[in-house]
């Protein structure tokens, strides 16, 4: 009995030995993970978007709660303001009703000089709405979650907005779920021009809730208060989306508040854009899957 | 000589650890209508990992907790094997001090997550900063922690339920 038992105590201390050196194994694996993952692989980006449309359904889920309580706050507060924004809102048709025909005027005369002049203007593309289902970031990342993939028309790199201005761009598309990456997230990164004087830079996420600009440069001209807007200039995102405003300029750099609160997110919005040019026509494989230096980080263009 | 008997334990007393650290995992999905609150809130997988560490060893492989916190990697969209290295982090250190932490004390046990998640904090950041090759700011993870040290006992009470219903291990 003795010999029959020796070939399983043999095995037995082979996985002890194992189980020892697992750990070590599975540490060493993470940190090389970590290290390769600065490369755009495609099996990771097929597999989070994958797990995306697995976890849907969980985080609507424990969404619903949450959103019932924000939705009830919100309907409270608003309840004591619906008549005089009732009576407003009557005023403000009125006048809309007016500058409309005035504008409807305008666009036309504008289509007639463009038509004279041969001017072609970008695609301003579709919007595609969408519900925000979760903020699973943590402390390191600034994203959410929408409940608009694929099969909503949703590609990686659309830039996402609410009726404020730009909240991010999509970085991981499932086919009914999407991550978008907010544009306070550190690896963010957008073109942007600033108020009047019309100066470029590019603007960096912190993590915090002020984003800050880089490379700017002349600062001369930029005043507390000034509009930021995107600039297209990456060639991702279209011109012109609003950003914020400045916030504060000290020793540390300039800081931009947001225009588009993004604690309080509920519904956005994607715009299916392209920008002629510099993307591939939408359809072909490759038009938002291009490798890039790391798996979140684009640079948005020379200022 | 005759090897012991192994007695079969029952698939759900197996599956339970492995299953709560996913379902902690999963609890990062959880919208709670405060605002920034979600960038701080307390990192369940944490605490999960550790309560089972100590008193189901048995049933949390490593490889279980390694594919655990590439799944939280994931879902909350950090790189991967910054989750995988701060549970493994935890495991490793209740591993370490088992003798120490097998008490019946819950202060004992508070006060050994305390420094346990501290040891898990700080992995996570050492790893997102080297993902990125950036310092980030530490302050947001050291507002997670506190906040984890603090939640501690709810959920490690809702564990301790899970593993009283148990059976005892042979």
């Amino acid at each position: 009995m003795g010999t029959r038992a020796r070939p399983f105590g043999r095995l037995w201390h082979v996985r002890l030995w194992l189980q020892r050196f697992a750990f070590l194994l599975l540490l060493a694996t993470s940190v090389a993970l970590l290290a390769l993952g600065r490369v755009e692989s495609p099996w990771a980006g097929r597999l989070r978007a994958g797990l995306l449309d697995a976890v849907a359904p969980v985080a609507h889920g424990l969404s619903l709660p949450g959103r019932a309580v924000t939705d009830w706050f919100n309907s409270v507060k608003d309840t004591g303001e619906l008549k005089r924004q009732n009576s407003e809102l009557k005023a403000e048709i009125e006048n809309l009703k007016l500058r409309l025909t005035a504008m409807d005027e305008l666009a036309r005369e504008n289509g007639e000089f463009r038509r004279l002049l041969g001017v072609q203007l970008h695609d301003e593309g579709k919007h595609i709405a969408a519900r925000v289902i979760a903020d699973p970031g943590g402390p390191y990342v600034r994203t959410v979650l929408i409940r608009a993939g694929h099969r909503e028309g949703v590609r990686k790199g659309r830039a996402v907005v609410t009726a404020q201005g730009l909240v991010g761009r999509v970085t991981d598309v499932g086919e009914f779920t999407s991550r978008v990456m907010l544009i306070t997230d550190v690896n963010a990164r957008t073109a942007v021009l600033i108020g009047k004087s019309g100066e470029r830079a590019i603007m960096t996420g912190a993590n915090a809730d002020l984003p800050r600009l880089l490379h700017v440069a002349r600062t001369g001209g930029i005043a507390k208060g000034d509009k930021v807007v995107t600039s297209g200039h990456d060639g991702i995102l279209p011109p012109g989306l609003p950003v914020g405003e400045v916030a504060e300029i000290g020793a540390s750099g300039i800081r931009i508040r947001p225009f588009v609160d993004m604690q309080n997110l509920g519904f956005v919005r994607i715009i299916d854009h392209d920008m002629p040019g510099l993307l591939p026509p939408p359809g072909e494989p490759k038009t938002a899957e291009r490798p890039t230096r790391r798996r979140d980080r684009y640079d948005g263009g020379s200022p | 000589m005759i090897a012991p008997p192994v007695r079969r334990e029952r698939w759900y007393t197996q599956v339970a650890p492995l299953a709560t650290v996913v379902g902690a995992v999963l609890l990062d999905l959880l919208w709670i209508p405060v605002p920034g609150f979600n960038a701080v809130a307390p990192a369940f997988s944490v605490m999960a990992v550790y309560c089972w560490a100590i008193w189901r060893p048995q049933f949390l492989p490593y490889v279980g907790v390694f594919a655990a916190g590439l799944f939280e990697d994931l879902i909350r969209g950090t790189p991967l094997g910054a989750g995988s290295l701060a549970l493994l982090a935890v495991q490793g250190f209740v591993w370490a001090q088992q003798r120490l932490l097998r008490t019946r004390s819950f202060e004992v046990l508070w006060l050994g997550f305390a420094i346990t998640s501290l040891i898990a904090a700080m992995a996570t950041w050492a790893a997102v900063a080297f993902a990125y090759r950036t310092a980030l700011s530490p302050w947001p993870g050291g507002m997670q922690y506190l906040l984890t040290v603090a939640a501690f006992p709810a959920l490690a009470f809702l564990l301790m339920r899970i593993e009283r219903g148990l059976p005892r291990p042979a």
